[in-house]
């Protein structure tokens, strides 16, 4: 049983559909059914989970495992 | 694995998810956004698997709005006519705790006296 946890860790972009995006680090605030709140040095940022793919405590995890709401999420695995 | 089996693992790690987010909104009090966040998870997380949070750890938030009760900060606290009446200053929400049973011990104390 291990689904992951996302609020209040330090996260980071590796790879995104937008190329914009790609690098963007910082604190996880909300997390929402599709999308994620992060806190970085220069605001607040959304991102989509859809196509995205995040480094969180040294691992690496495709977007599209993490949809749905965490009381959701616990059920799942 | 039955359906027993993995009712009772979800139980388990539903209840552990909400103990830990409970410290955590305790931890980073300063930090508005983490700490209602991480309680409204609590919160919904007790609504969809069933499981209840205790006492003690309810009264330290507002029900309607999921701020942490900060004394001289984000709450008033007075007593008055055998109730505390705790006020939040985010939405002006009031809650009142009668404390009857503390009363009735410190009666029987002088009465053993």
């Amino acid at each position: 049983m291990n689904h992951t946890i996302l609020l209040g860790k330090n996260v980071e972009v590796i790879q995104c559909s937008n190329r914009y995006e790609v690098g963007i680090k910082g604190l996880v605030i909300e997390d929402t059914k599709n999308t994620i709140k992060i806190r970085t040095e220069n605001g607040v940022k959304v991102l989509i989970k859809n196509n995205i793919i995040l480094m969180v405590n040294d691992r690496k995890i495709d977007g599209n495992l993490l949809i749905g709401k965490e009381e959701e999420r616990i059920k799942r695995m | 694995m039955g359906w027993k089996e993995r009712k009772a693992t979800r139980k388990k790690v539903a209840s552990d998810r909400i103990k830990e987010l409970l410290k955590f909104s305790e931890l980073h009090k300063d930090d508005e956004l983490l700490s209602t966040n991480s309680i409204k998870t609590a919160v919904a997380i007790s609504r969809r698997h069933k499981i209840r949070i205790p006492i003690k750890s309810k009264r330290k938030f507002c029900k309607k709005c999921s701020t942490v009760f900060i004394p001289d900060k984000t709450v008033r606290i007075r007593t008055g006519k055998g109730k505390i009446t705790y006020t939040c200053l985010n939405c002006g929400h009031i809650k009142r705790i009668p404390y009857l049973k503390e009363k009735k011990e410190v009666k029987n104390k002088k009465l053993e006296i």
